[in-house]
């Protein structure tokens, strides 16, 4: 994307992203098993891709995918509404992957967010935490000697040596 | 056997399980699909474009893969654009056509892509050309394809006429959908439709709760079947 | 077909069994035994119920924990309880634990050709406990129960012409031994200290094994390792097992109940310090039954 950037002299777009990754994802026929979603703003706007493995793209103004998806996309369709605030965006995806979270079993523990404008980029990782570790009962440390062992071998990696250059003002350009 | 068979290929591959159409009129064509885009049983997209514009009068209607079809008619838009700057003019529907084709024949082991290219010209005027599975090139009045249209073949034989004009054939194509979306498990969603003349494109839009409704089995059913205001049903008594 | 459908003869079969997930385990202590399941049902990558039991209370010594094919194992539980109550009605007594054992692996083995497909674990009291005296425990929340056996001593002194005789007693308990049994689904079975059973087996097991066994542990020098962890550290280890399962396993969580079974005569003392338990014990004058249930993360 830098290269096209760079090439073209334009501040690159999304759809040039969703290109360049659907042609790479259909090049390998499936093979590669990335599922992606591609958010972004740029000259045209915000925007929202899928591209399936096999390289399939869908351009939708709500998506979701993976394992979690079905659980998420229920929350879509049910919350989602044109035109909606950033705070009102962020709290429905948070509800969305929350969904994933707790219903789906390939999902879990935090949400992560990331809030794209035309003027910066804003990541929320860890936005929120509803699955922190919960205390143990007990400590499992082991007292030194707990290992059995056959054979004990102490080695010294310490190496002094002496060193005496041979021509002063000599030595290496270490610069 | 010497079949291409589309319930085998890759797996987990997103598929557009599909009624597509396209029908020639007197001043241009029109094509015509639903929106349903499917991963096994889940919808992935339910307000899919099937309608793919290649060039300005040329449009293509993609059933099979996503995939395969979406890079196909990348390619050929490529093609097109290239082929109107070297040569000044813009490209037949025939070319268009056939750049489908040797895409289709030359790679039809690996794809699955069954595309009905269709557009309006300067020499032929307006034009339907068919590349099924295989990759075959057929001209046709009209065209039919992907899994819906096994179910609105006879609609389509007993009631197409040759000589309509636009509104006449825009009723066809919305009510042979509507037909094939309410018997296709794989179809559904809504109808976009697109019609092309020299003029230009004309988007067309029919929601899902507005598609024209047809026999929906009403003396099976009962008349009026109301579920949600019965208060007379008790909930099922489970064991404790 | 025009979609090729027919072009190659396709070959269908019908499952019976599905696996819904969740772990097991029991551990067996002098006298008592801690039998635990996590409260998740799944199917896949879906969540069928967060709380389905998969622990049962058979009698007030014996407890049954059940994983693998959730309807195959409601039902298995189902006929063992139908099982142990006409044992009652014709015997009028439960069926002694080590017989409950034979009697699941009778019950599984018919079923060699269409197993139900679960693994049991039997956790409680056996009858093979030895006799100890007892020093008479009191505590409000539970008195102590009725004393199985009174052994008179008969003591004789010589004193000069006279010989005192006096009759004294000694408080004698027969206390029980905690028992854990663990089955495969056509029958095979053998009496352990501790086993875990289901979908994070390999996870908890090998803990069990360390912390239980004292697998790969060397004493210090001149000591053993005890034969049987009190119950408190039991429990802890219970809870450990199960906290550790879910943080890796997807198919562990939700919720967990821990069935304790203490040998009749030994004091319950410490128990009633525990948060929520629930006796659940239908006898007076037997052995008791306790459940502790706690929260698993729900992710």
């Amino acid at each position: 994307m830098e290269m096209h950037a760079l090439s073209t002299g334009r501040k690159p777009r999304v759809v040039t992203a969703m290109t360049m990754l659907k042609q790479m994802l259909f090049q390998y026929q499936g093979h590669i098993g990335a599922a992606l979603v591609l958010g972004g703003v740029d000259a045209t706007g915000p925007q929202l891709f899928t591209i399936h493995p096999h390289g399939s793209t869908d351009k939708l103004p709500y998506v979701t995918m993976g394992s979690g998806s079905l659980a998420a996309m229920a929350v879509f369709e049910s919350g989602w509404q044109p035109n909606m605030t950033r705070e009102q965006a962020l709290e429905l995806v948070t509800a969305a992957i929350s969904a994933g979270i707790f219903n789906d079993l390939g999902s879990g523990s935090n949400v992560d967010a990331c809030v794209i404008t035309a003027t910066q980029t804003e990541m929320l990782r860890n936005f929120v935490k509803p699955n922190e570790r919960v205390q143990k009962e007990r400590s499992y440390g082991f007292r030194r000697g707990t290992t059995a062992y056959k054979k004990e071998e102490i080695r010294s990696l310490i190496i002094s040596e002496d060193v005496r250059p041979v021509r002063e003002g000599e030595e290496m350009d270490t610069t | 056997m010497q079949t291409v068979d589309i319930q085998q290929l890759k797996s987990g591959e997103v598929n557009l399980g599909t009624s597509i159409m396209a029908v020639q009129f007197k001043d241009g064509v029109i094509v015509g699909a639903d929106s349903r885009t499917t991963t096994g049983s889940y919808i992935a997209n339910r307000v899919t474009d099937k309608l793919t514009h290649v060039h300005d009068r040329i449009y293509c209607c993609r059933s099979g893969s996503a995939a395969d079809t979406q890079a196909i008619a990348d390619i050929v838009h490529y093609y097109l654009q290239m082929h109107t700057q070297q040569s000044g003019a813009p490209p037949s529907v025939n070319f268009a056509a056939n750049t489908f084709q040797k895409l289709c024949y030359e790679n039809k082991d690996a794809l699955s892509a069954g595309i009905i290219v269709a557009g309006w010209d300067k020499d032929v005027g307006p034009s339907v050309y068919n590349i099924p599975l295989g990759g075959g090139l057929f001209r046709q009045p009209w065209a039919i394809g992907g899994s819906g249209s096994t179910y609105v073949y006879g609609y389509c034989d007993a009631t197409y006429k040759d000589g309509w004009g636009k509104e006449e054939t825009i009723e066809f194509v919305k009510n042979t959908l509507a037909l094939a979306m309410s018997r296709d498990g794989s179809s559904g969603g809504v109808i976009r439709m697109c019609v092309i003349t020299e003029e230009g494109v004309e988007r067309l839009f029919v929601p899902g709760d507005k598609l024209p409704k047809f026999w929906e089995g009403a003396e099976v059913l009962g008349a009026s079947v109301k579920r949600s205001d019965s208060t007379d049903q008790t909930p099922m008594a489970v064991e404790a | 077909m025009p979609d090729g459908s027919f072009a190659h003869p396709q070959q269908r079969h019908f499952n019976p069994y599905t696996e819904n997930g969740g772990t097991i385990l029991a551990i067996a202590g002098a006298d008592f035994s801690v039998i635990a399941g996590d409260t998740r049902q799944s199917e896949g990558y879906s969540i069928q119920t967060r709380y389905a039991p998969k622990v049962f209370r058979l009698t007030d010594r014996a407890v049954l924990a059940v994983n693998g094919f959730a309807a195959d194992g409601n039902m298995f539980v189902k006929k063992v309880k139908q099982r142990l109550e006409w044992y009652r009605h014709a015997h009028a007594k439960d069926m002694p634990l080590r017989a409950i054992a034979r009697l699941i692996q009778t019950m599984l083995y018919a079923q060699r050709f269409f197993p139900y497909y679960v693994y049991n674990i039997l956790g409680g009291i056996e009858e093979d406990g030895k006799y100890h005296t007892s020093l008479p425990s009191y505590s409000t929340a539970f008195p102590p129960h009725p004393l199985s056996r009174v052994h008179w001593i008969k003591r004789e002194w010589k004193c000069g012409p006279k010989v005192l005789v006096a009759n004294t007693f000694r408080l004698l308990v027969q206390l029980g031994s905690g028992a854990v049994y663990s089955f495969d689904p056509v029958g095979s079975y053998e009496r352990e200290a501790c086993r875990a059973a289901g979908a994070a087996q390999s996870l908890v097991q090998p803990f069990l094994d360390n912390q239980i066994y004292f697998k790969n542990q060397t004493a210090p020098a001149g000591q053993s390792h005890p034969t049987h962890l009190p119950l408190q550290d039991v429990l802890s280890i219970v809870i450990d097992s199960f906290t550790s399962a879910t943080e890796r396993h997807i198919e562990v969580g939700d919720g967990l109940e821990m069935y304790v079974v203490l040998a009749k005569g030994r004091s319950p003392q410490g128990l009633e310090s525990i948060a929520g338990i629930q006796e659940v014990t239908t006898k007076s004058d037997s052995d008791r039954v306790f459940v502790i249930r706690r929260e698993l993360k729900k992710d």
